[in-house]
């Protein structure tokens, strides 16, 4: 940590969290956190006629782990003619080598990540047995803080607990997982169905019976959501629903969010939602085949901005080439049965499975485009621009180097007509969507809101990231953009935000004009739970390890030396 | 029409990267520019003139351009890769990557050529004199979309993986040919003079191979289904027209399912 | 049973499952070698093919399944069998296929796992199937899993443009490397390329500075220029080392290495920041090693 001083003098201030809707005012820096004043030696930088946010936070990306890492190694074409070529300048400063577009290195994705001021990223499917894994990749990307969400949604134990409906003893699992692991909180993907794939089945709806473990995705999710707050953790449930991509899959989308009613929210992070709704994109599609595949965003968003309790991030496809990866074990199945190309199984013992496939998403093939809109819809029909958060589902729906584009088209109804405009098939693109008759446009305040405030609330971190108040970490990102006299020209808005003019990591420069300066210094946040001793869990954790895991336990806990820059969130629960 | 002739002064340690020498790289230049171009031998950054000795001016755009280069090649890769238009001819042989990623013009080695010839190839014609190494026409490590178009006719023999992953385009290998002909192929057109040892059409979605001579051992997914009268490249003959590979998965259209085919000469 | 002896006792063939707790009598075992071997006389059927037509096997495999004819014979393997195994493992609830390197190091190399993987993909249609390599060396893995996350690539990488990286097999990949004369210096690490590698092609890189870094004494050490010896990785050098199924073991240190002996990752961080004061650049990723301290164990003292 740098006890440098700096001020940010004469920006327009972007800060939802204090209201500042384009105030112009100084922003001081000390030891890495924002500070009220600083003394008169402080490093001055001149932020005039540019837009001055927080540093960013995502949500939902796949960034680190095992699944990313088949991905990387399974597309060495991904990188081929493809590859950030290391500047000159790069070399000089150290800066290590970068390569891959859809799933970039880990030091790409750092750099890339800090060159449009992001400064907090999520690892959004984190399977236990492989956390060492996922810490090493953490620690070998550099400069923005990240946590994992390990999953739980097709877990052994807590299936079986919440067949019995033992919420107390599944929450004890979750804690004992999160410290084991260093997780952040919990995931759940395809509850049941990932299970069911080891039969080679699959959940898709809410009443399925997962085979064997005779439980139900309803059991789980409604069982996740109150061990979550059982415990008490700074972020929600964080869900992949049941039956993605698929036409009409919209209304168990929105009996699945339904589950949320009735559940209170408890914690001592200032969370108010008790479920985040991830990549709701791919959850929002009517019809029922491809040929007449159509957008449910309204709808599903109706929904959503009338229940105060979920959050949502949008999972916008960004029309590119890119390669799709999730816990979802079989859809990655299906979604190779239609379009041939390598498709990656991995299944994990006990615990979970996963998929890896690239995909095409071509201008030119509708369904594509009507995926394009439905992502776009879901950000403008929203209401409360602080529960709906900007993600690709990085790299599912698009590379999360495509942030600023997607924006792009947020902020400006040119910008969206004019893809709309070069598509082939744009007639039917317009039948089965309704974007083109939507005329908001997003303002930066709004944008700060979908990528600041927002995400780090939800995440229970709002005293950390996401805002610029005083006490708060030093995280922000300098735009060339003025905020009282915007470009007519949408591309400058992308351009804007794809290169931060600078971007300062808990104090320190470490972007400036787009070229990385330094390695930052990097943490990783993780949740720890205290609480009694569950004698029960205990033995049935012991029990299972001797007979069932390959890996024995004292090896499973992820070793401190893993993770050399903890940020440790304690949550203390009482008997 | 201007020609630039480049001869060899002197043979690299390791292995010299050519990827400057196209007519793209060369169009609008003089000898003196085109000498200072960059290349790469190992980790050093080296220029064309190390290694060459350059006259004569090239024309305004590829296309107007030709390359001679009067003498041996055997260490220089990347000859023609990726260029546009014009030609390139090499009085010797040349390494890896001869017309790789290649979209127009036309390549002639007299020599013999390494292997990845006319790698993910989009059009336009290389010809060889002699022998081709391994991967003729064949995709990246990983991509499914491997050649596209254009013409590769290689005089001599040919090793493995010919027209892997080859959506279009032509092929053609006048002698001899080992293993893996237009495995995963969905398209294209292979043409194969001489014998082949086997696995000819492996994983094979759409797309033709002609084999004038025999294969030695037949992938068990092809099956016989008539005999045709045929003039392939130039020739007239007798073929046993088999349709494969049934093991792999096959686009339907109308209904009926789209094969690749097989021609052996009777 | 030989190359992998805790194999067939602790994942594949004994052990009683969570779902076959009655280990080896519910699992079907077929064996496919040229060779009979011990695993081979283990197996409810064993596929002596043709040395060399394993791709041409797994093909017949895929035609079968699809509902196809195929011919009398196929690698020398009568129709009647394949058509059987292949019914074997359409109706298994859970195929799992292990190749080794008698599959990829032989004519055709990745083509035949190519094949093995678009059959394990078709099984998919019918039940569950899935396919993984018998990996050959302890930690071989792990390199696969770092060079891809910080390159991209799982091995064969050319880092020589210091602006990017590039990989390509047969072009990238030691031995052709070596046969085309395209090194001028041959670093041997943790392995035995003078055992391993082609005599011709060490011959081409005996032309050269030849360092080996090994804890043993080898058939590299002995023909090396520079022989430097670090501790063992896993026994006297904790660290993570990565299971063939990718899953990461956490080593501990059961005994103390010999003083003076540095580990590879101390020996790498003296070569780099002596090359950086040669180039006369900042040893900037020195100091990410600081921070990353291995705990001692209190066993060892």
């Amino acid at each position: 940590m740098t006890s440098g001083e700096i001020i940010i003098k004469g920006g327009f201030v972007v800060d939802p969290t204090r209201k500042m809707e384009g105030d112009i005012t100084d922003i001081a820096i000390k030891d890495g956190k924002i500070v009220d004043k600083v003394s008169s030696s402080a490093k001055v930088i001149d932020a005039k006629g540019k837009t001055v946010m927080a540093g960013g936070v995502d949500v939902h990306a796949h960034v680190a782990g095992p699944k990313v890492n088949v991905g990387r190694l399974f597309r060495p074409e991904d990188k081929l003619l493809s590859g950030v070529c290391r500047s000159a300048m790069a070399q000089k400063n150290g800066a290590r080598m970068e390569s891959g577009f859809s799933i970039p290195s880990t030091f790409k994705t750092g750099y890339d990540y800090a060159r449009m001021g992001y400064a907090f990223v999520m690892e959004a499917a984190m399977p236990p047995l492989y956390s060492p894994h996922i810490h090493e990749e953490i620690h070998d990307t550099p400069i923005i803080d990240e946590g994992a969400l390990p999953v739980f949604g097709n877990n052994w134990f807590v299936m079986d607990y919440l067949k019995k409906g033992e919420i107390e003893n599944t929450a004890a699992y979750i804690a004992w997982l999160l410290n084991v692991t260093k997780g952040f909180g919990v995931k759940c993907v395809n509850p049941g169905g990932t299970a069911a794939w080891g039969w080679g089945l699959n959940c898709l709806s809410l009443d399925d019976v997962v085979p064997y473990f005779d439980t139900t995705p309803r059991e789980i999710i409604t069982g996740l959501l109150k061990a979550n707050e059982y415990l008490g953790l700074p972020h929600s449930m964080h869900i992949h629903q049941n039956n993605l991509g698929n036409p009409g899959n919209y209304q168990l989308t929105i009996d699945s969010l339904k589950l949320a009613e009735g559940i209170k929210t408890k914690n001592k992070f200032g969370r108010e939602q008790v479920m985040h709704s991830t990549h709701l994109q791919f959850h929002s599609y009517g019809g029922t085949g491809w040929g007449d595949f159509e957008s449910k965003a309204k709808e599903v968003m109706d929904y959503v901005n009338k229940n105060k309790a979920i959050t949502v991030d949008t999972g916008n496809v960004t029309l590119d080439e890119t390669t799709t990866m999730t816990a979802d074990g079989p859809f990655e199945h299906h979604l190779h049965s239609l379009n041939h190309l390598k498709w990656v199984n991995v299944d994990v013992e006990m615990e979970t499975a996963a998929g890896v496939v690239p995909y095409v998403y071509d201008p030119n093939i509708k369904v594509c485009d009507i995926q394009w809109a439905i992502g776009l819809e879901l950000a403008l029909y929203a209401k409360d621009m602080n529960r709906i958060f900007l993600t690709t589902d990085h790299p599912n729906a698009g590379p999360f180097t495509r942030y600023p584009r997607v924006i792009k088209w947020l902020m400006s109804k040119k910008a969206r007509e004019a893809v709309l405009d070069s598509f082939k098939h744009k007639d039917k693109v317009i039948d089965a969507t309704t974007l083109h008759t939507i005329d908001r446009e997003l303002t930066l305040y709004e944008i700060a809101q979908m990528t600041r405030s927002g995400p780090a609330k939800c995440l229970g971190m709002s005293n950390i990231y996401g805002g610029l108040a005083p006490g708060m970490n030093a995280d922000v990102g300098i735009f060339d953009l003025n905020y009282k006299n915007m470009p007519s020209d949408p591309e400058k808005i992308e351009k804007a935000f794809q290169r931060a003019a600078c971007f300062i990591k808990s104090g320190e420069i470490v972007v400036k004009d787009g070229e990385v300066l330094s390695r930052g210094h990097k943490k990783t946040v993780w949740v720890h739970v205290n609480m009694p001793e569950n004698l029960q869990v205990k033995r049935d954790i012991t029990q299972s390890f001797t007979k069932d895991y390959t890996v024995s336990l004292v090896n499973y806990p992820v070793r401190d030396y893993l993770a050399p820059h903890p940020f440790v969130l304690e949550v203390d629960v009482e008997a | 029409m201007a020609t630039v002739t480049l001869k060899p002064t002197k043979v690299p340690e390791l292995m010299l990267e050519g990827y400057s020498i196209t007519p793209d790289a060369f169009a609008g230049k003089t000898p003196a520019q085109i000498a200072a171009l960059p290349a790469h031998e190992g980790k050093i950054h080296v220029t064309l003139g190390d290694f060459f000795e350059v006259s004569g001016n090239a024309g305004a755009t590829a296309a107007e351009t030709d390359i001679v280069i009067a003498g041996d090649c055997t260490r220089v890769k990347y000859i023609g890769s990726k260029m546009t238009a014009g030609t390139v001819k090499v009085n010797g042989n040349a390494d890896m990557y001869v017309g790789g990623w290649m979209k127009g013009g036309k390549i002639h080695i007299t020599g013999n050529v390494d292997s990845f010839c006319g790698m993910q190839m989009q059009g336009g014609e290389i010809l060889i004199d002699g022998n081709a190494q391994n991967y003729v026409g064949c995709a990246y490590r990983g991509d499914w979309r491997g050649m596209k178009g254009g013409t590769i006719r290689i005089k001599g023999s040919a090793g493995n993986d010919i027209g892997t992953f080859m959506l279009g385009g032509t092929i053609i290998i006048e002698k001899d040919t080992f293993i893996h002909v237009s495995t995963h192929a969905e398209g294209g057109t292979v043409i194969l003079k001489g014998d082949v040892e086997g696995r000819v059409g492996g994983q094979m979605v759409k797309g033709t191979i002609y084999v004038f001579g025999t294969i030695k051992f037949m992938m068990p997914g092809f099956k016989k289904v008539d005999r045709v009268e045929l003039e392939v490249d130039g020739t007239k003959a007798t073929f046993d027209h088999y349709i494969g590979d049934l093991g792999e998965r096959h686009p339907k259209s109308k209904g009926k399912e789209i094969f690749a085919d097989l021609y052996v000469k009777a | 049973m030989h190359a992998h002896p805790r194999h067939t006792s602790r994942y594949s063939i004994f052990p009683r499952g969570f779902f076959t707790p009655k280990g080896q009598m519910q699992r079907t075992i077929i064996s496919i070698d040229p060779r009979q071997t011990d695993t081979a006389k283990l197996a409810d059927i064993h596929l002596m093919l043709n040395q060399g037509h394993d791709y041409e096997l797994f093909d017949a495999f895929r035609t079968v399944l699809r509902g196809y004819d195929i011919p009398d014979e196929v690698a020398g393997i009568k129709k009647e069998v394949i058509v059987k195994s292949a019914e074997i493992m359409k109706k298994a609830k859970f195929c799992m296929i292990f190749f080794g390197m008698g599959c990829t190091h032989t004519d055709g190399h990745n083509h035949n796992i190519d094949a093995a993987i678009s059959l394990t993909r078709d099984l998919n249609n019918h039940t569950k199937a899935s396919i993984m390599a018998m990996r050959g060396h302890y930690n071989i893995t792990g390199p696969g899993q770092v060079w891809s996350w910080q390159f991209g690539f799982p091995y064969c990488i050319d880092l020589s443009k210091g602006t990017h990286a590039h990989m390509n097999p047969g072009e990238t990949s030691s031995i052709d490397l070596a046969m085309r004369d395209e090194v001028d210096c041959f670093v041997n690490v943790g392995t035995d390329a003078g055992a391993h590698f082609p005599i011709p092609a060490v011959k081409h890189l005996k032309k050269h500075p030849f360092i080996t870094v090994d804890p043993n004494f080898c058939m590299a050490s002995e023909i090396s220029d520079l022989h430097i010896p670090v501790r063992i990785a896993g026994v006297d050098e904790p660290g993570v080392v990565y299971r063939m199924d990718n899953v990461p073991i956490q080593f501990r240190s059961v005994i103390k290495g010999l003083p003076g002996v540095p580990s590879d990752e101390e020996l790498f961080d003296l070569v780099y920041e002596r090359m950086c004061e040669l180039t006369k650049t900042e040893p900037v990723w020195l100091a990410a090693k600081a921070d990353r301290k291995y705990p001692q164990n209190p066993a060892v003292s």
